[in-house]
C-alpha cells in the first residue's frame, strides 16, 4: 500500500474509532500510563527508585510502614510528616585547634502522633565527637547522645534518634518518675521524646506541641577533619503519596517506576505470545493433515513441560534480567490461545469465501495472513488484554524465586513483598491496593482499546 | 362453510431502536374447515411472521399491534400467555416450523423428544404416551421403531415426518405449516405434499400453507393469499389464482410470470425490477407502486382496499375491477 | 481452438471413511462413492447443466471440475489438454480459465472486506494490472457489465449492506476479472428471492453472450435448468443417468429416475389440489457408501426386474440425436409409463 492509501486507511480507522467510547477511554488511560513514563523523572521523589530499589541505604531515612501522608485529611489525630529540618542557627566555636560545629535545628511540632524517627546526617571525613540535644517546649532538656563517631568520604555518618537514643530516654522518664511498671522494650524514643510526661501507669502519650530545639555538636580534633554538610530529618509517621513499606521504600516510586516495566512486560509478553500463538493456531488449522496433527504434538510438549523446573534451571545457568524473563514467559506463553484459535480456524477453513478464495487461485500464505488471521484480531486482542496483567504477576513470581532482575522494580514485587510482609494483616493497605489498582488499570486499558478495536474491525458491529 | 379461523385486522410491529417496523399491518382472512389456505410471498412479506401472530408468539421485539384472532370460536386476543400455553398452542392450533427437521436436538433420541413434548402439555401416562407417538408416527409413514433412532441417523425426509407428527399429536384442528418442503429435495417433497394431502383427509385438519413457492402452493392449497410488504394483496381460490384468466394483481401476475415452468417451453422468465420495500418507511400509497408497470398518480397517494372482484376472489389494487 | 472445452472420461472422486475391523483385516476399504465414473464433455459456448438431488454429486464435480477437489480416478481434459492432476504454476494458470459463482453470495464473499478489496483480490493474486488505478478501472468494468452501476457506490460498501441479487453479480464481477473460459455456477439463485431469480439469470446470459464465456450449471431446480441451459446431464447416486437437450429430456424422459422427479416437480397451474402426486418411485436414496449392485437405481425403480440387479451396471446409450440414457429396459418403460397417470409423460 502506498503512503497516500495508509494515511486514508488511518484516518478512516481514526475516524471510527473516535465514535467509540469505551476506545477513547482506554486511549486515555494508556495516554496516561505513557504520559508517566515520560515525565518520570519530575515525579519520581526518589530518583533512583528504580535501580535502588533493593539498596537499604538509599531508603534509610523513610519511616518504615508510613501511611500515606494525606490520611491526615481523614483523621483528627494528625500524624507527623516527613520533613527536613532548618537549622536556626549555626556556629562554629574554634578552640585551639579543636573546632566546634554547633547547630541548632528547630521542629515546630504540631501533630497529635510522634514522628517515627529524627536522623542527623553528616559528610566529610572526620572523627567528631558528637553530642546530641533537645529543649523541649515544656523547658526540659534531654541529652541524647554522647559519643564519638566516625565519618569518611565513602560512608556518611547517620545518626537516628530512635535506635540510638531509647535509654537516655528511658532515663528521662524514671528522673520524672514516670516510668513506674514500664519496660524500655515496649517504649519508643521518639514517643517519649515527643509527649506530655505525667504520671501513669499505662503511658499513653498525649502529644506535646509546640517548639522543639535540637542542638548538634560535633568536635572536630584533628585538623584535617573536614565536615561538608549537615542535615537533620523528620522521618515522620506518615510520608508520601503513597506511604512506605516496612522495608522503609516509598511505594509512590515504586508504583511510578513500576509503570514503564509493566507497560514493557505485559505488552511484549503479551504481543508477541499472542502473535505467535494465533499464527501458529491458524496455521494449524488450515493445513490440516500430518501437518496439523505434527504442529499439534509439538504444541503438547510445549504444554506439558511446566514452566517453574524450567526457570529454574535457566536461573542457574543464565544471570536472570528482564529481558530473559521476557522471552521465557513468551516461550510458555504462546501456547495459550493456540487451541481456541485452531478450532476457530477450522470453522473459519470451511466458509464458503474461504473456498472461493482458494478457487480465484489465492496461495495458502495468502489465504492464513489476509483472510482468517484478520477475522481472528479480536481474539487475538482479548487475549492480549487478558494476558498483560498475568504476565506481569508472573514476573511477580519469578522475583519471589530470586529468578527476577534484580535491577528493576515491578508491581508484581511490590505485591510480593506487600504478601510476604504481611501486609494485609498489619492493615497497610497503602502497600497493597496501589499496585493492585494499578495492574488492574493497566489492563482495563488494554481491554478497552481491543474491544474498541473489534467494533471497529468487525463490520457487522457497526451501527450504520 | 365453517371458519374454524378468522383474522381481523391483525397488526404486527417491530419495536426497533431504529423505528417500528411494519412487519405485518392490518391483514383479515378466514380459514375454513378442512381446506388449505396459502399464505405465499417473497422474503420480507411477513408470512412467517403472521404464522408466529397466529400463535401469539411475536418474535422479540415484535408485538402484536392491534385486531382479533379466533380460533374454533375461542377468541384467543385477549389471552394471556400461560392460558396460551395451557389451552391453545398445540391443542387447538399448532406449527411446522421453517427447518423444523433441524430443532431436533442431537443428543437425545427422537422418542425422548417426542415424549417430553407430549407430557409438558399433557399429563399422560408413559404407556398412553408412547402408544399415541407410535400411532402419530405410523401417520406420517414412519415405524414405531424409529423412536430408538438419533436424529443424525434420519435423513431430512424422515425428520421433516417427525415435526409433522409433534405438530399433530394434540390433535388440534389448525396447523401452520412453515415452507415444510423448502430444504427438501423434490422427490421428498413430493411425499411430504402427498402425506399432507393424506392427513388432511384422515384426520380432518385445516391448513396454513406458508411458502415462497408459487408452484408448491398450486398444488396444495384449495384457497391462496398472496402478501407483500405487510399486506394482503390479494386472495382467491386455486383456480382463479392459477386458472386461465389469472390472477388479477399486478405483483401477484408478475411473480406467477417469473416462476419458472417446467412443462412450458419459456422464452423469456420475468423479473420485478427493483427489491422489496424498507418496512421502516413503507411507501405511500399501495406500496407496491414504485415497482409496479401499471401505477397511476392514485396509487402513490391512496392505498387501496381489499374488494371482491368476483365471488371469494378479493384484491387490492386500483386497477383491479369486477370480473 | 477445440470446440470441446472440457472433457471428462470415468471422472472418479471416492472419499475413504472409517472400516470396520473385520474390513481391515480383509484388507477391503470403505468408500463413499460421491462421483463414480462420469463421462461428458461441455462444447465451447454452450451452457451446460448438471441436475440432481442432493447426494448425487453435483457439487463434487463441479468441485472436481474447479480443482477443489482432485479425482481419485478418471481424467479431465481442458481445450484438449489433460489436467487431471496438475500443481503450482500450471494450477494458477487453470484458474485463470476456470472459474466459480457459489451458492450463497453471502457467504461466498469475506465479510470483512469491502467489495472494492473482494475483487482486487484476483487481480493480486494474478498480478494483472500494473498499478490500483489499473486495477480499479478493470472493477469498474467488470461491475458495469455485470449491471452494478455506478460501480463507485458499490465498491466501498460492505457484502451485508448488498441485497442477495446485487452480491451475486458482484461475486459474478469478480470471476470475470480473471476473463475465464468456462463458469462454474452452483446452484447460483436458489438463495435468491424469486422475482430477482430471472434477473440474475438473464444477467449471466447477457455475459455470457457478450464475453463468449462457457458455463457448467449445476442446480436441484429442473424448471430453472430447462429455461436457462443449452444441455442438461442428470445425475443419480455418482453417475449420470440420462443426458440430452432439455426439451427432450425433460418432455421425453426415458430413465425412470428421470421421470421420477420430473413427475415429482410441481408446476403452478390449477386443478392439481385435490388429487395425491404420483411420483414412479419407491423408497430413500441409498447412502454413497453402500451403492446397490447391477444398476444402482434398481431398488427404487418400479420397473425393475432380475436383469436390473443380475447382470452389470448400464453403460449410457444414445436413442436420439444426442439423447442418451442408462436403462436396460428402457422400451418397456416407456411403452408402460405411457399409460400411466397423464401429464409429463
Amino acid at each position: 500500500m502506498r503512503i497516500g492509501e495508509m494515511k486514508s486507511s488511518f484516518n478512516e480507522f481514526w475516524g471510527e474509532f473516535r465514535k467509540v467510547k469505551s476506545g477513547m477511554i482506554g486511549l486515555v488511560f494508556l495516554g496516561l500510563f505513557l504520559m508517566i513514563l515520560f515525565f518520570e523523572p519530575l515525579l519520581l521523589p526518589f530518583e533512583q527508585a528504580n535501580s535502588r530499589w533493593k539498596d537499604i541505604t538509599y531508603w534509610e531515612d523513610n519511616p518504615a510502614s508510613a501511611a500515606p501522608q494525606w490520611t491526615n485529611f481523614f483523621s483528627s489525630k494528625k500524624s507527623s510528616v516527613s520533613m527536613p529540618l532548618e537549622a536556626e542557627k549555626k556556629e562554629v566555636k574554634n578552640a585551639g585547634t579543636i573546632r566546634i560545629i554547633e547547630e541548632t535545628f528547630l521542629y515546630d511540632y504540631q501533630y497529635d502522633a510522634a514522628p517515627s524517627d529524627i536522623i542527623f546526617r553528616a559528610s566529610g571525613q572526620a572523627n567528631p565527637t558528637v553530642i546530641i540535644s533537645v529543649e523541649r517546649p515544656d523547658g526540659k532538656k534531654i541529652d541524647l547522645l554522647r559519643k564519638p563517631l566516625e565519618v569518611t568520604q565513602g560512608k556518611d555518618l547517620r545518626i537516628a534518634i530512635d535506635k540510638t537514643s531509647l535509654n537516655e530516654a528511658y532515663n528521662f522518664l524514671k528522673s520524672m518518675d514516670a516510668a513506674t511498671g514500664l519496660s524500655k522494650q515496649t517504649l519508643k524514643t521518639t514517643d517519649i521524646l515527643f509527649s506530655k510526661v505525667e504520671e501513669s501507669v499505662v503511658f499513653t502519650p498525649q502529644a506535646l506541641k509546640g517548639e522543639y530545639r535540637i542542638m548538634v555538636s560535633l568536635i572536630l580534633q584533628k585538623e584535617t577533619d573536614v565536615i561538608e554538610s549537615t542535615e537533620m530529618k523528620v522521618a515522620g509517621r506518615v510520608q508520601g503519596i503513597l506511604g512506605t513499606d516496612n522495608s522503609k521504600r516509598d511505594i509512590w516510586s515504586g508504583v511510578i517506576a513500576g509503570v514503564k516495566w509493566a507497560m514493557l512486560i505485559g505488552l511484549l509478553t503479551a504481543l508477541i505470545s499472542v502473535s505467535i500463538g494465533v499464527v501458529y493456531g491458524v496455521m494449524s488449522a488450515y493445513l490440516g493433515g500430518w501437518k496439523d496433527s505434527l504442529m499439534q504434538r509439538i504444541f503438547e510438549i510445549f504444554i506439558s513441560v511446566p514452566m517453574l523446573p524450567v526457570l529454574i534451571v535457566m536461573s542457574a545457568v543464565f544471570k536472570p534480567n528482564i529481558w530473559m524473563i521476557i522471552f521465557i514467559m513468551c516461550i510458555f506463553y504462546w501456547v495459550g490461545p493456540v487451541k481456541t484459535v485452531r478450532s476457530m480456524g477450522l470453522q473459519i477453513k470451511e466458509e464458503t469465501y474461504i473456498e472461493a478464495s482458494r478457487a480465484l487461485g489465492a496461495s495458502n500464505t495468502r489465504i492464513i495472513f489476509k483472510h482468517m488471521v484478520p477475522l481472528l484480531i479480536p481474539y487475538a486482542f482479548a487475549s492480549m488484554a487478558l494476558n498483560v496483567p498475568g504476565a506481569i504477576v508472573v514476573e511477580a513470581t519469578l522475583s519471589l524465586l530470586g529468578l527476577g532482575d534484580p535491577n528493576i522494580v515491578t508491581w508484581g514485587q511490590i505485591l510480593q513483598d506487600a504478601h510476604n510482609g504481611g501486609a494485609m494483616l498489619s492493615g497497610m493497605w497503602w502497600w497493597v491496593v496501589p499496585p493492585g489498582m494499578a495492574i488492574a488499570f493497566m489492563g482495563m486499558t488494554f481491554a478497552f482499546v481491543g474491544f474498541a478495536m473489534d467494533k471497529i474491525l468487525n463490520p457487522k458491529l457497526k451501527t450504520r | 362453510m365453517d371458519n374454524i379461523l378468522t383474522v381481523d385486522n391483525l397488526k404486527l410491529y417491530y419495536y426497533t431502536s431504529k423505528g417500528v417496523v411494519k412487519a405485518v399491518d392490518d391483514i383479515s382472512f378466514s380459514l375454513n374447515k378442512g381446506e388449505t389456505l396459502g399464505l405465499v410471498g417473497e422474503s420480507g412479506c411477513g408470512k412467517t411472521t403472521t404464522g408466529f401472530a397466529l400463535l401469539k408468539m411475536p418474535t422479540p421485539p415484535g408485538k402484536i399491534a392491534g385486531g382479533k384472532i379466533v380460533v374454533d370460536g375461542i377468541d384467543i386476543t385477549p389471552l394471556r400467555e400461560n392460558e396460551m400455553r395451557r389451552n391453545i398452542r398445540w391443542e387447538k392450533i399448532s406449527m411446522v416450523f421453517q427447518g423444523a427437521m433441524n430443532t431436533l436436538t442431537p443428543v437425545y433420541t427422537i422418542g425422548k423428544q417426542m415424549m417430553e413434548t407430549l407430557q409438558e402439555h399433557r399429563e399422560m401416562e408413559r404407556d398412553e404416551a408412547r402408544k399415541r407417538i407410535e400411532k402419530y408416527l405410523n401417520l406420517v409413514g414412519l415405524s414405531g421403531d424409529i423412536v430408538k433412532r438419533y436424529p443424525h441417523e434420519l435423513s431430512g425426509g424422515m425428520k421433516q415426518r417427525i415435526a409433522i407428527a409433534t405438530a399433530l399429536f394434540l390433535e388440534p384442528k389448525v396447523i401452520i405449516c412453515d415452507e415444510p418442503t423448502t430444504a427438501l429435495d423434490v422427490i421428498v417433497q413430493a411425499q411430504i405434499i402427498n402425506l399432507l394431502k393424506d392427513l388432511k383427509e384422515k384426520l380432518d385438519l385445516s391448513f396454513i400453507f406458508i411458502t415462497h413457492d408459487l408452484a408448491t402452493e398450486a398444488e396444495v392449497s384449495d384457497r391462496i393469499a398472496v402478501m407483500y410488504a405487510g399486506k394482503i394483496v390479494e386472495i382467491g381460490t386455486n383456480r382463479q389464482i392459477y386458472g386461465e384468466q389469472g390472477p388479477c394483481h399486478p405483483y401477484t401476475r408478475n411473480l406467477l410470470a417469473a416462476t419458472p415452468r417446467l412443462h412450458a417451453k419459456v422464452n423469456e422468465l420475468s423479473f420485478i425490477p427493483g427489491a422489496p420495500p424498507d418496512l421502516l418507511e413503507p411507501p405511500s400509497g399501495c406500496r407496491f407502486h414504485p415497482r409496479c408497470h401499471l401505477a397511476m398518480d392514485k396509487c402513490k397517494e391512496e392505498e387501496p382496499p381489499l374488494i371482491e372482484i368476483e365471488e371469494e376472489h378479493m384484491v387490492a389494487c386500483w386497477r383491479c375491477e369486477k370480473r | 481452438m477445440t470446440e470441446k472445452i472440457v472433457e471428462v472420461k470415468d471422472l472418479q472422486k471416492w472419499f475413504p471413511i472409517r472400516r470396520s475391523i473385520s474390513q481391515f483385516f480383509k484388507g477391503e476399504h470403505n468408500y463413499v462413492k460421491a462421483v463414480d465414473g462420469i463421462s461428458f464433455s461441455i462444447k465451447r459456448g454452450e451452457i451446460f447443466g448438471l441436475v440432481g438431488e442432493s447426494g448425487c454429486g453435483k457439487t463434487t464435480t463441479g468441485k472436481l471440475i474447479m480443482k477443489l477437489l482432485e479425482p481419485t480416478g478418471g481424467n479431465m481434459l481442458l481445450n484438449g489438454k489433460d489436467v487431471t492432476h496438475i500443481e503450482k504454476d500450471e494450477l494458477k494458470r487453470y484458474r485463470r480459465n476456470v472459474q466459480m459463482i457459489f451458492q450463497d453470495p453471502y457467504a461466498s464473499m469475506n465479510p470483512r472486506f469491502k467489495i472494492r478489496d473482494v475483487m482486487e483480490e484476483p487481480l493480486i493474486i494474478h498480478k494483472l494490472g500494473e498499478d490500483r488505478d489499473a486495477r480499479m478501472e478493470m472493477i469498474g468494468k467488470a461491475l458495469m457489465e455485470v449491471k452494478l452501476n455506478p460501480p463507485d457506490e458499490f465498491l466501498v460498501r460492505y457484502p451485508h449492506m448488498l441485497s442477495g441479487g446485487q452480491r451475486q453479480r458482484a461475486a459474478t464481477a469478480r470471476t470475470l476479472l480473471l476473463n475465464p473460459e468456462l463458469l462454474v455456477a452452483d446452484e447460483p439463485v436458489s438463495m435468491i428471492d424469486l422475482s430477482t431469480r430471472a434477473e440474475i439469470l438473464h444477467m449471466m446470459k447477457e455475459v455470457q453472450r457478450d464475453l463468449g464465456l462457457t458455463y457448467l450449471y449445476i442446480t436441484h431446480d429442473l424448471s430453472t435448468a430447462r429455461y436457462f441451459t443449452d444441455r442438461i446431464a442428470v445425475m443419480y447416486l455418482g453417475k449420470i443417468i440420462e443426458i440430452g437437450d432439455p426439451d427432450d429430456v425433460i418432455d421425453n424422459p426415458v430413465h425412470p429416475y428421470t421421470r421420477a422427479l420430473i413427475a415429482a416437480v410441481c408446476e403452478p397451474v390449477a386443478g392439481k389440489v385435490n388429487k395425491p402426486k404420483v411420483v414412479p418411485i419407491k423408497g430413500e436414496i441409498p447412502s454413497a457408501a453402500n451403492i446397490p449392485k447391477g444398476c444402482r437405481f434398481h431398488p427404487r425403480c418400479p420397473y425393475a426386474k432380475e436383469e436390473c440387479w443380475e447382470m452389470e451396471e448400464p453403460q449410457l446409450q444414445e436413442i436420439d440425436d444426442g439423447h442418451f440414457h442408462a436403462c436396460r429396459r428402457w422400451k418397456e418403460v416407456v411403452e408402460e409409463g405411457r399409460d400411466e397417470v397423464g401429464g409429463c409423460g
